[in-house]
């Protein structure tokens, strides 16, 4: 069944097709939660909202843009909502706590990828310490733009209509999420 | 061509975001201009530094995530089934003259949700029965009285010693909707699986679980229990009517070390039935082992 009819199927309350709309997308949407929230729990509680907001919306679903368009308004809506809170509580921790203390979240991921040899630990410690200095100095608009076209291979148009914002706007976020980059990270390439 | 025009455009241009014809023009430019193919060459190393910023997703999280929607999905489901049919049945046992009060009441019962509207918000909006209706009653003067079934948070905080926190683990264990909660009560309470009434809660999410990673971390749990009779009888009848290979491949790793005419007939029996060539196979090689037949004779 293609997307036009899974939807026009799920519209009209079959919930085989709303799974399989769900399960078309989730992965993605998950992973651009998780690593904008850097937490499984609030990532989780995008998750449940979106596909519920899409589920109680979903007959009002017209297609005047693509599935996934209107997905990602949601999504990213949540998203940075979420974002915009961990600002204002200055929660946004680059610490986890593992089996063996707390960690660094960007050491754990290197060491979970088992690339992580002792003379690298040490030369890349600042360097972390860098990457995470840009992403918290990113504003969560330059943050989804950024991880929506790097991570998410995204086009800026594409970003731009999620955003329900204009390529151009889209555009400008990227250029200064660019900048801040190389002024954090300049001296290390 | 000239270096500002690179200069203006290198961002655009890592992220593959130029037109044919400018990239083109780029390319051309910094093959033969130094300063422009080192700003290049900066700006893709950014890119690739910037790439240890992203993390994989934890391997349980999407089934979670789909099991907690599927959950919220069916309990707005059966919300909505049980006000249809209290409606529905409410509607034959009113005189015919109070129809139109009934009309009215439902005008009421409209004014109602509209002044409980951050309510109803909550539950459409998480998709939870936060708010159950218990009962409907036409009060005969064109009024209706609703019977609000409204859970209030409170917080308890303490050591999972505690008898309190000990039995609201067991109980989101054994009845939370949400497959999340489920797991976190589930590792919160792994160590205590000497005790028998978490020992018999463990038991009971790993047959009964709707979730196989649910299942599966009960039964993660009770392997320092697995010479426990009870625990030995669970885990055979798991891998016999599991759902999910996984966990019968678990189950047979747990029941291994018992005497072998207590797991024999268990095993041969799923060589029999058991639909997964792998879970077949692994329960041939533990018979291999233990030097007995593979078939009932």
């Amino acid at each position: 069944m293609d997307e036009a009819a899974l939807i026009r199927a799920a519209q009209a309350g079959d919930h085989d097709a709303f799974e399989g709309l769900v399960q078309a997308y989730d992965q993605q949407v998950l992973r651009l939660a998780f690593n904008l929230l850097r937490s499984s729990e609030e990532a989780y509680d995008v998750y449940q909202e979106a596909f519920l907001r899409v589920h109680k919306n979903l007959v009002r679903f017209r297609f005047d843009c693509s599935f996934h368009t209107w997905l990602y308004r949601i999504v990213t809506n949540l998203c940075l909502d979420a974002l915009r809170k961990k600002k204002v509580r200055k929660e946004e921790q680059s610490v986890v706590e593992t089996s063996d203390g707390p960690k660094d979240r960007l050491e754990l991921a290197a060491e979970e990828r088992g690339d992580l040899d002792p003379q690298r630990k040490l030369l890349s410690r600042e360097l972390r310490e860098r990457i995470e200095g840009v992403l918290s100095g990113f504003t969560p608009r330059e943050r989804m733009v950024f991880e929506m076209r790097h991570y998410q291979g995204m086009r800026l148009r594409a970003i731009g209509d999620s955003l329900g914002t204009t390529e151009e706007a889209a555009k400008n976020c990227l250029f200064r999420a660019t900048q801040k980059m190389r002024e954090a990270l300049g001296d290390f390439v | 061509m000239s270096c500002d025009f690179v200069k203006a455009n290198v961002e655009l241009y890592v992220f593959g975001e130029l037109g044919f014809d400018d990239e083109e023009r780029l390319e051309t430019h910094t093959a033969t201009c130094s300063a422009c193919s080192e700003l290049l060459e900066q700006h893709r190393a950014i890119l690739r530094l910037m790439n240890e910023a992203e993390l994989q997703v934890p391997a349980n999280l999407l089934a979670e995530c789909r099991h907690g929607l599927r959950g919220s999905l069916r309990a707005g489901r059966e919300v909505r089934a049980s006000w249809l049919d209290r409606l529905r049945d409410s509607m034959p046992a009113w005189p015919v003259l109070l129809k139109p009060a009934f009309g009215c009441a439902l005008l009421a019962l409209s004014f109602f949700a509209g002044q409980q509207m951050e309510e109803r918000k909550s539950v459409s909006a998480a998709g939870l029965p936060t708010t159950r209706i218990r009962t409907i009653q036409g009060t005969g003067n064109g009024m209706v009285q609703i019977v609000l079934e409204e859970p209030r948070q409170r917080m308890i905080e303490g050591g999972l010693h505690e008898a309190g926190i000990e039995q609201a683990l067991l109980a989101a264990a054994r009845q939370s909707p949400d497959a999340g909660m489920r797991l976190e009560s589930v590792d919160l309470l792994r160590n205590r699986c000497n005790r028998d009434d978490v020992r018999k809660a463990m038991l009971q999410t790993l047959e009964h679980d709707e979730s196989a990673v649910v299942r599966l971390r009960a039964l993660e749990a009770l392997r320092p229990h697995s010479n426990v009779r009870e625990v030995r009888m669970a885990l055979s009848r798991v891998l016999l009517k599991d759902t999910n290979p996984n966990v019968r491949v678990q189950a047979i790793d747990l029941l291994v070390d018992r005497p072998p005419a207590e797991i024999i007939g268990t095993l041969q029996e799923v060589i029999r039935r058991d639909e997964n060539d792998y879970v077949r196979s692994r329960s041939l090689q533990v018979l291999s082992q233990m030097r007995a037949s593979p078939g009932v004779f």
